[in-house]
């Protein structure tokens, strides 16, 4: 009987302002207020409002048997603590039916387990605090950052208490298994939950392609598609933007009724069922060892980290960025730590052509030479702030 | 097929871009189809890799009417409308299509149309609204709007001058289609200055600036964008490359803005020379006010330096490894200019990633193949 595990992952950055070279040493201030706003606005309006509200619904109507988990960041929600309080209340509601999971996440949507091991570990547990005040809920399954996952990091994980984590099923380290099982890392630190690339990216990337032979996609046939993983699978991972529905997908594809029917289409057969990771790992035995060196994430085609740190301008600003660390006083800290997430690096991506139009998804600059130029002043300026003795614009 | 072309200037007898254009489409043209390219007055070229005939074999001093925007006089009217029976003076064989270039030709290729009863093809490289910043001769404009419309069928160089020809001119779109230019990256000789060897020297950034010293390709914004870099980078030369009819008022503004040690003009330059004086730049700064398509940073890109060009020039439409301002902002520009300057591996990564974009985008045998269908649609 396999179940399904809903992983929705909900993340909105704080977008930089035009910051010119005249700034540096001017202009502490680095954000985009108004921006942030209009775009968080925006989302709430087409998707965190309409989906949520549905979900809970749903779960009302399934008297609890439709289930789903959110990686909400830190920083999305202070940005509705700023702006859409009601959409934290609304998260609230949705906690108290019992079938909603929060899952461990890095505060600031970070990239810090890549470059520090102990800023991570703070971003984490700064996280857990706040899932813990919201929500009354321990987290026990962790998702990184676009879900990098290397063998390493699974020590590092444990230790913070949690027993599970979510990471992609690269079909090229998975060879011929299948991700619909629980697997655990080498060295059986961690259970690990692998995403179902094919089925996750039917409903986020090709539910409204109409060059797509399965087009449109119908609740009835997603739900047959996975009721015919009965018997060669015991959990279907179905990792997701949450912004899948209402902005990637648009409300006029369909996508709502497309949700809204499926819960009842998947508990209709009886082999099915909605899990929670936490649950899943205890319920399901480990079925294998999954293992990674390098880091993998959930992006592209090609699974790596290229799309944040693949070109010379992203390596660059991201080493600064951590190099600042060790000299960072507490009043910075905070600022410095926005400046980690990740969005700040994929608007500098430069493998435009085949993954392009997801890129440029919600990106306020014109193309990745001017996220640079816009970061890497940024940058100047929080050097001078740290070191205001050091005249940074004296050429070399 | 049988092309009959009716030009206007070639290099080396070129005030801009346009004879560069028209010189490497005929080139390229004339691989595939039977080519004859027509200029109204005999000029001493020879070596043509295409068949050149002259309208007329009176051999007057060559003077640029390109650049002389506000001025027509007798002789250009008279040129302009003679221009057509003249070349079926020395020329009477059908053609299958005739294609022709800017206002100058419009009346001429009119003509033939109507005596060979073939199609026609206006070339658009600029109209006279963007190359006026809006403010057109009325003669020129009017010789515009009647011969566009009387075409057949209109080839903008780019989208921002589709749109004018829809918007101003009152063109229906379903004549016009878009071609943009192709361009050449082959390696010219080159011609180093001392005087700008001895600065790179003494480290100085060189900042270029190529084109007509005219409001339409905007030099006084990136003069008055100098005080400013100047702040951060004081040894930086703001070189201009070209001359017109702004010469006088930008001096006076380098005066003004007090950034003499910054500044140089060179006049109007060519080949060898122009060629060194890119391959020697930090950077290309095109802030053109208008510019339909804008061939300037692509050959700074052949000589392998970054460019960065205001959002209203048209070969910007086309790419996205490329940094774009508007023309006005003059922060922007500052903020730029030294960005690129300090960050080095910023301004390599930049530089490679425009270039081969613009190498896969912008070639000449591309045009062409987009041409030729063109043509074979509309003769069907």
């Amino acid at each position: 009987m396999p179940s399904i595990v809903f992983y929705f992952k909900v993340h909105q950055p704080e977008r930089l302002k035009h910051y010119t070279i005249f700034d540096i040493g001017e202009n502490p201030n680095y954000f985009d207020d108004e921006r942030n706003k209009f775009y968080l606005d925006r989302i709430v309006r087409k998707c965190y409002f309409p989906a949520l509200n549905l979900i809970y619904e749903l779960i009302k109507e399934t008297r609890g048997r439709f289930k789903v988990s959110f990686g909400a960041t830190g920083i999305l929600f202070e940005e509705l603590r700023k702006w859409h309080p009601e959409v934290i209340e609304l998260f609230q509601k949705l906690n108290k039916t019992g079938s909603v999971e929060f899952v461990g996440e890095t505060y600031y949507h970070s990239l810090a387990s890549l470059y520090s091991i102990k800023d991570f570990k703070e971003q984490v547990i700064l996280h857990k605090n706040l899932i813990k005040k919201l929500f009354n809920q321990e987290s026990k399954v962790f998702a990184n950052t676009e879900l990098i996952y290397f063998d390493e990091l699974t020590k590092v994980v444990k230790d913070l208490g949690f027993s599970g984590i979510l990471t992609e099923g690269v079909p090229w380290i998975l060879e011929w298994r299948s991700p619909n099982f629980i697997y655990e890392d080498p060295e059986k630190k961690l259970k690990i939950l692998l995403r179902n690339y094919k089925l996750s990216d039917d409903i986020s990337f090709r539910f409204s392609a109409r060059w797509w032979e399965e087009w449109p996609l119908t609740a009835d046939k997603f739900a047959t598609w996975l009721e015919s993983h009965n018997g060669q699978g015991e959990v279907i991972n179905l990792f997701m933007d949450f912004e899948t529905f209402g902005e990637h997908q648009w409300e006029e594809t369909g996508i709502f009724e497309f949700l809204k029917a499926l819960p009842f289409e998947v508990l209709k057969r009886k082999d099915l069922e909605f899990s929670l990771p936490s649950e899943v790992i205890e319920k399901y035995p480990t079925r294998g060892t999954f293992s990674s060196e390098k880091p993998i994430t959930w992006a592209d085609t090609e699974r790596d980290l290229t799309a944040w740190l693949g070109n010379e301008m992203q390596k660059e600003c991201a080493e600064i960025l951590y190099s600042l660390e060790k000299d960072i006083p507490f009043y910075l800290k905070e600022v410095w730590r926005k400046l980690q997430t990740a969005d700040h690096f994929y608007y500098m991506c430069t493998k435009w052509f085949a993954d392009g139009d997801v890129h440029k998804y919600f990106n306020p600059y014109d193309n990745p030479y001017d996220a640079y130029l816009n970061f890497r002043n940024v940058l100047e300026d929080l050097k001078m702030r740290i070191k205001p003795n050091v005249k940074v614009y004296l050429r070399n | 097929m049988k092309v009959l072309m009716i030009g206007w200037e070639l290099p080396p007898f070129n005030s801009g871009g346009l004879g560069v254009a028209c010189f490497y489409l005929a080139k390229e043209l004339n691989k595939k189809v039977d080519l004859i390219f027509t200029l109204p007055q005999r000029l001493p070229i020879n070596n043509t890799p295409f068949k050149v005939i002259f309208a007329s074999d009176f051999i007057k001093k060559f003077s640029s009417y390109l650049e002389k925007k506000h001025f027509i006089d007798h002789n250009l009217y008279d040129l302009i409308f003679s221009y057509g029976p003249r070349i079926l003076s020395v020329y009477q064989e059908k053609p299958d299509i005739l294609h022709s270039h800017d206002w100058f030709s419009g009346p001429a290729v009119h003509f033939l149309k109507e005596y060979f009863n073939v199609p026609s093809f206006l070339h658009v490289h600029s109209t006279e609204i963007e190359r006026t910043g809006n403010n057109p001769h009325p003669i020129i404009f009017q010789i515009e709007k009647e011969y566009f419309a009387k075409a057949d069928y209109l080839l903008p160089v780019s989208d921002l001058t589709k749109e004018v020809l829809v918007k101003i001119y009152n063109i229906s779109e379903e004549k016009i289609f878009v071609l943009p230019n192709g361009f050449s990256w082959e390696k010219n000789n080159l011609e180093f200055s001392n005087y700008l060897l001895n600065l790179k020297k003494e480290g100085w950034n060189i900042i270029l600036f190529v084109g007509r010293l005219t409001l339409q390709k905007g030099p006084d914004y990136l003069l008055r964008a100098v005080p400013l870099v100047k702040k951060f980078l004081p040894q930086t030369k703001f070189v201009f490359v070209g001359s017109g009819d702004m010469f006088s008022k930008l001096i006076k503004l380098t005066y003004e803005l007090g950034v003499q040690e910054n500044v140089i003009f060179t006049n109007f330059l060519r080949d060898e020379k122009l060629y060194g004086i890119y391959s020697l730049a930090d950077l290309l700064v095109v802030p053109s006010v208008a510019d339909p398509f804008g061939l300037v940073p692509l050959e700074g890109l052949n000589y392998d330096v970054p460019v960065i060009i205001s959002k209203t020039t048209g070969v910007g439409y086309y790419l996205n490894n490329i940094m774009r301002f508007d023309f006005w902002d003059i922060r922007e520009i500052a903020n730029k200019i030294v960005g690129i300057l300090k960050y080095q591996k910023m301004r390599n990564l930049y530089l490679i990633n425009s270039k081969i974009e613009s190498q896969q985008k912008f070639c000449w045998t591309k045009t062409v193949d987009k041409l030729i269908n063109l043509y074979q649609k509309c003769l069907q």
